[in-house]
């Protein structure tokens, strides 16, 4: 049988499903650990940056809280949870314990200075120390206990430092007390050693014994012996110096002296060199020597004073006596001797010549004239001219202190006045014013008799002396202004015509320029406005003002006071300028107080002003025989003429006029030339005191003051100037009678007849006129009559001037009835013509 | 070298230097994308060759049929035997079976081979963009952490 093949498998099997690689899944898983990665990055980013934030805001709430209220509101929360609280939380701990810490410190110092300075003990020190110490590191316990453990750790440090520290003080106390303590011992002891050399029976040896017993008890505490011993050395060294310089100093006399000075050359100073001794000795001889020429120049300052006084008063100084004793005992004999024969020949010079206090100048001059006559004859001329150099040294003293102040010199060399001005004080004091006022004149008149004795120049005659002045400035405006008014006006009646002296007196010494116008015032209404004003400041016046009125009111001031001013300014050169601003200042106070208080206008108030300032506004002569106001007590017309009448060569010839000064003025070399220029340029002005005229050369133009012999100007008081002139004119027309009156009617027809226009009238007068001139001219008629010929121009300009020969001259004149006749013929025929 | 130092510690620096690493980011993720592209394909290529394979397969599978159908009838024939009935029928109807079977496998393992290769070839397209995706958050990342760092230095 046929074998039949079977199917044979190739093997071929269903294919298993291959191994895939999932490598999308494989992405798609890192994709979403990518994705979360990067989610994480970013979170971490946010979560940083809120952090950071958180962190921020921490801090902030300390800085804006505090660290301690911090931590106190966190541990009050149940601690820190956020990050920003626990940022706030590590910050605010930080900040504490640096802030405590900083505190505890501070108090730490505090309390080892405050130990320092109450010197605590270290016990209440160290017990004061732990408080703090503790106390801090306790208040940081409740809300850190970590931060309080590092606190109390980095306190216990500190406060170990600063016990150290005032250890260290209180240690370095303690020595410097013992040792202050030892010294203070020494140095009280020492100091009794030396006290006890200068006591008296102190010597040497006592103060050896003092300085054994310092020793002993310096040992005793301890000081080492080198030490003591130096010490003691020491101070046995300066007591035995003191001792002697005692003994020295407190010996009787200077024999004694000289003894000691002797015992200390032979027996040196302990403790000193060859060197220290001799300059030891050498200083006390020096000392001696210096004593003996001290008590020399006092007892001369002592002699040369009390002849000073001797002479000025005629008695020596209270309770001085020449000690021989004394002045032999100090000075050699011969000069000893010399000085009590000037003691002798002073004594013998007041009893010869008087007292220098009350000596006129000629008798000064006199004495020094019969004392350089001496130097001539003297067996010893050296003391002849030293007496004469004396004795002018004596009057030029009295001289300057007379110029400087006259009343304080009489005061000082009249015992009298003196007093008096010592009874016027406390009669002042008592608030006495009416007496003080009559004693003050009184002492006036005694005062007055001594200047016209001294011959003190009229403006140097004050009656108060001027420390005097300066007490009564204060007296006098200290007075309530209420009753200032009734005291002025009291003051002024009982001082008289001495008034104005007084006020000017106290106006030198500084009395408010209101008060002076006051005191002038007799006005009460015025008075109180003047003193109420004394006290304001013109600036404060003017405000409230409008802005014109000021200048306005110093317009109308100046219109109204141009001729014053020239007139008052003309004599007193920069006295009377002193003068004149002040009242023109008060003047100015009061006018624009008045416009601002009355609502007066400027013109109105100036005039208002100007009449109760100086009412003599309109009482000035502005001519060429003078510049000047009259006060209005005189009338301004009489005082011209008067004065007009002075400038007359006859009454110049009588006054006491010296001759310009030749050196700078050649051309008015002698008296007449002199008398001449006056009579023709002359010129009076105001004194500085206003109360009178001084005369003055006219001099192209210049006014140069005309001096009496003395030096001083040539002055005539308003209230003298008639008296003057009629003495004057009276000794003139003693010497008329000896001159042929009918020159005079000569003259005067001759005059008349010129002026009635006489041809032959001038002919007659040219040589009346020559013959008058030949004539010695004693009589200032003459001099009239002459002056008038040559300056009349009409007869209504001689009548004139014959009226003014009749009125002022001759009113007394025996003669008088002739001068009548003769003016009634001029004026008939005048009339007639 | 401290003041390169000093440059690299600026904002600007850390803004650059992320700025750098994004983009290396963004290149290694499109490489990484192309790598897959070439590996989807190569997968392609390698299933297709697996079907052409498993179609030799078939192909022998159908020529052992043949050889062996022909060998029964042949030698049925040679034998006398109907080569349409009894054994010959049956060892041919079973051959039949077999060869067909076999054949079938083969058919089936090509259309597998394929489909696995497609399959594997659209995994590794899919991974290729996850990558690429991964690159493009990766970038993101770091850029956002230059501008955070940069913040932290201004």
């Amino acid at each position: 049988m046929a074998i039949l093949p079977r199917y044979q498998r190739i093997g071929l099997k269903t294919r298993q499903p291959q191994q895939m690689d999932f490598a999308a899944a494989r992405e798609q898983a890192k994709l979403g650990q990518n994705i979360s990665q990067q989610l994480d990055r970013m979170s971490d980013f946010a979560f940083k940056k809120g952090a950071d934030q958180a962190e921020l805001r921490g801090q902030e709430r300390v800085r804006e809280e505090g660290a301690l209220p911090t931590l106190e509101a966190l541990q009050q929360a149940g601690g820190p949870t956020t990050i920003a609280e626990r940022a706030a939380s590590d910050a605010a701990n930080r900040i504490a314990v640096v802030e405590v810490e900083s505190l505890a410190k501070q108090d730490m110092q505090n309390l080892v200075r405050e130990a320092d300075k109450n010197n605590m003990s270290m016990t209440a020190f160290e017990g004061s120390m732990a408080d703090i110490r503790d106390g801090y590191a306790a208040s940081l316990d409740v809300v850190d206990p970590v931060a309080a453990g590092v606190l109390a750790a980095r306190l216990s440090n500190s406060s170990m430092t600063y016990q150290g520290r005032y250890a260290d003080i209180a240690s370095r106390k303690a020595v410097a007390a013992a040792a202050a303590r030892v010294s203070e011992i020494v140095s009280v002891d020492s100091q009794v050693i030396l006290d006890s050399a200068t006591v008296p029976g102190a010597t040497r040896e006592s103060l050896e014994l003092a300085g054994q017993k310092l020793l002993e008890d310096q040992l005793t505490l301890g000081v080492k012996e080198k030490n003591a011993r130096k010490v003691v050395d020491s101070v046995l060294q300066q007591a035995i110096r003191q001792n002697r310089l005692y003994l020295f100093d407190n010996a009787a006399d200077v024999e004694q002296k000289q003894k000691l000075l002797n015992e200390y050359a032979e027996n040196p100073l302990p403790g000193y060199t060859y060197e220290q001794n001799r300059s030891f000795t050498g200083s006390l001889e020096s000392n001696l020597n210096a004593e003996v020429r001290k008590a020399q120049g006092s007892a001369l300052d002592d002699l040369n004073n009390a002849m000073v006084v001797l002479g000025a008063t005629g008695s020596p100084p209270p309770g001085y006596e020449f000690d021989y004793e004394k002045i032999f005992g100090i000075f050699p004999e011969d000069q000893a001797v010399l000085y009590e024969d000037a003691w002798l020949d002073a004594n013998d010079d007041v009893l010869n010549r008087g007292a220098l206090a009350d000596m006129p100048p000629s008798r000064a001059v006199e004495i020094s004239e019969g004392l350089a006559a001496e130097i001539a004859t003297s067996e010893d001329p050296s003391k002849a001219i030293k007496r004469l150099a004396d004795w002018n040294e004596s009057v030029a003293n009295r001289n300057d202190a007379l110029d400087k102040d006259a009343a304080l010199f009489v005061a000082q060399t009249n015992e009298g006045v003196g007093g008096a001005f010592e009874a016027i004080q406390e009669t002042i004091a008592a608030g006495n014013i009416d007496l003080a006022s009559k004693m003050l004149l009184n002492v006036r008149e005694i005062l007055l008799v001594d200047y016209d004795i001294l011959q003190v120049p009229t403006s140097k005659q004050n009656i108060m002396p001027k420390q005097f002045a300066g007490q009564m400035v204060n007296v006098i405006q200290s007075i309530e202004t209420d009753v200032a008014s009734e005291t002025f006006n009291l003051i002024r009646n009982r001082l008289e015509d001495y008034a104005p002296q007084f006020i000017q007196e106290l106006r030198a010494q500084g009395l408010r320029p209101e008060y002076v116008q006051a005191m002038y015032s007799t006005n009460a209404a015025v008075q109180k406005e003047l003193l109420d004003i004394s006290g304001r400041d013109i600036k404060e016046i003017k405000v409230g003002l409008e802005s014109t009125v000021p200048n306005d009111t110093k317009t109308a001031l100046n219109l109204l006071l141009e001729d014053y001013r020239q007139g008052y300014l003309a004599g007193g050169g920069s006295a009377a300028e002193a003068v004149f601003n002040e009242q023109y200042a008060v003047m100015e106070k009061l006018a624009l107080t008045r416009i601002k208080e009355q609502g007066l206008d400027p013109s109105t108030a100036a005039e208002g002003v100007v009449q109760d300032i100086v009412a003599e506004f309109d009482q000035v002569v502005l001519s060429k025989q003078g510049k000047y106001v009259v006060p209005m007590e005189f009338n301004v017309q009489t005082i011209e003429d008067n004065a007009s009448m002075f400038l007359n060569e006859k009454v110049l010839n009588r006054l006491d006029i010296a001759p310009l000064d030749s050196a700078q003025y050649p051309g008015f070399v002698d008296e007449p030339v002199t008398i001449a220029s006056l009579a023709s340029t002359g010129i009076w002005l105001n004194n500085s005191t206003g109360d009178g005229l001084t005369l003055h050369f006219n001099v192209n133009g210049v006014e140069l003051p005309v001096l009496t012999s003395v030096g001083s100007e040539y002055e005539v008081k308003f209230s003298e100037m008639s008296r003057i002139l009629s003495e004057t004119q009276e000794a003139i027309r003693s010497e008329l009678l000896v001159v042929e009156p009918d020159i005079i009617e000569r003259a005067v027809s001759g005059a008349a007849a010129l002026a009635m226009g006489s041809r032959e009238a001038r002919s007659q007068l040219e040589g009346l006129e020559t013959e008058l001139t030949n004539v010695e001219l004693n009589d200032p008629t003459y001099q009239y009559v002459k002056d008038y010929i040559g300056s009349v121009s009409s007869a209504q300009a001689l009548s004139f001037k014959l009226q003014e020969v009749v009125d002022r001259g001759f009113k007394k004149d025996p003669t008088k009835s002739v001068w009548e006749n003769l003016k009634a013929q001029l004026i008939q025929t005048y009339e007639r013509k | 070298m401290a003041a390169i130092g000093a440059m690299m510690a600026t904002g600007g620096a850390q803004m650059a230097m992320g700025a750098f690493s994004a983009m290396g980011q963004l290149a290694a993720g499109s490489a990484q994308k192309r790598q897959y592209a070439q590996q989807a394909r190569q997968a392609e290529i390698q299933g297709r060759s697996q079907a052409i394979a498993y179609k030799q397969k078939g192909a022998d599978a159908l020529r052992n049929l043949n050889e062996t159908l022909a060998a029964i009838i042949s030698r049925g024939a040679a034998g006398g035997i109907d080569p349409t009935s009894g054994s010959a029928a049956t060892l041919q109807q079973y051959a039949m079976g077999e060869g067909v079977r076999e054949f079938n496998i083969a058919a089936d393992n090509a259309v597998m081979a394929l489909g696995q290769a497609s399959t594997q070839a659209g995994i590794y397209q899919s991974a290729g963009k996850a990558a690429q995706l991964s690159s493009f958050v990766s970038a993101a990342g770091t850029l956002g952490q230059s501008a955070y760092r940069y913040g932290q230095l201004q």
